[in-house]
């Protein structure tokens, strides 16, 4: 048995008879119920070491470790690499080097790990100072930057899933509107200011 | 690459602006989105380094019940001030936690979910109500074991 189940509320240890997928055993320590799915994963051995070879003189060698053999080419860059320096992602073996290149790249959706939200970003620069209320005024400045980021973000937005651009749309017209009122206020100033 | 969704994290999640944490299945992994105000991040669980899913009941439901139920009450002692302004107030507080109020409890109880591999245990906010969680485990359950059993190794005679 590779790993050992622990009850989520105690961490007490818990035995694996207990389980039957769709049914809730009870933690003998704590008494809470713990339904839990047990899968061929959990009981495979890890691998005890890896299997990392010094190189001899004809074979080749790692590009990052001169010294062992290389065991599989990088599926990107077409580098040899050893066991250590192989990572495994889905069904390819690539370098960390290209792991780092390849997780900025967007039309990697395997690796991507974050996309910023521009649309998000608008919204809060319009909303956050008005809904403070004491801040309202810096929306003289706000409103125009996030109409600029809505317009400019408005094609260039990209997430791993789409993504309505019903946000875009709200600050936009909110944009509007609070810059129509500045206009006012600044058209009503100048001509009552005589 | 196609992925379908499983959960969203339910509507007050969807309320809440930046909070939304959401799982999709993709064609060998789970994908968690975990939405933090102006950022999105994605994390992927591969079927064959999934070893355990746990589920253990939690009381939130309870306490989000008793939080709504109560705000509800509230924002009907508004319609005893005997002012049009504050009766309207009323019906609109009232109106709002109460649906709030049985929204929580037509999705029924909630549960900590817990995703376990060889190197993380993770918690999957989305599977966080007992149905939920029923539903998304009747349709990753199977893909994850087909996966791990394909990638067993044959056993020597």
């Amino acid at each position: 048995m590779a790993g050992n189940l622990s009850c989520p509320h105690c961490s007490q240890p818990l035995p694996i008879n207990l389980f039957v997928p769709g049914h809730p055993g009870q933690c003998p320590a704590c008494h809470s119920q713990v339904e839990a799915y047990i899968f061929p994963e959990f009981d495979r051995d890890p691998p005890s070491r890896l299997g990392i070879h010094l190189a001899q003189e004809h074979e080749a060698v790692c590009y990052f470790h001169s010294r062992f053999r290389a065991m599989t080419p990088c599926d990107n860059c077409g580098r040899f690499l050893c066991q250590i320096c192989a990572i495994g992602v889905g069904s390819r073996q690539l370098c960390p080097e290209c792991l780092s290149q390849l997780r900025k790249q967007r039309n990697e959706m395997g690796l991507v790990y974050y996309a910023p939200l521009f649309d998000n970003v608008a919204l809060f620069l319009v909303l956050a100072p008005l809904v403070t209320v004491f801040f309202w005024f810096f929306t003289i400045l706000a409103a125009p930057v996030s109409l600029f980021v809505s317009f400019y973000y408005w094609s260039r937005q990209w997430n791993l899933l789409p993504r309505s651009r019903l946000r875009f749309v709200i600050a936009i017209l909110v944009c509007l509107l609070l810059i129509a009122f500045w206009a006012f206020v600044i058209y009503y100033a100048v001509t009552h200011w005589r | 690459m196609p992925y379908t969704k499983i959960s969203n994290g339910g509507l007050l999640m969807t309320l809440i602006p930046g909070l939304r944490t959401k799982l999709y299945l993709g064609t060998d992994h789970l994908l968690l989105i975990e939405q933090l105000i102006l950022v999105e991040r994605y994390k992927r669980f591969y079927f064959r380094d999934i070893q355990v899913i746990t589920a253990t009941k939690s009381t939130r439901w309870i306490v989000f019940g008793a939080i709504w139920g109560f705000l509800a009450l509230l924002s009907a002692l508004l319609f005893l001030v005997h002012n049009p302004v504050a009766v309207a107030m009323g019906t609109f507080f009232t109106a709002l936690f109460g649906l709030a109020f049985v929204h929580n409890i037509s999705l029924g109880p909630t549960c900590i979910v817990r995703l376990r591999t060889a190197v993380q245990t993770h918690r999957v906010a989305p599977l966080e109500r007992i149905r939920d969680f029923r539903q998304g485990i009747a349709t990753i359950e199977p893909l994850i074991r087909a996966a791990q059993l394909a990638d067993q190794p044959l056993l020597e005679p």
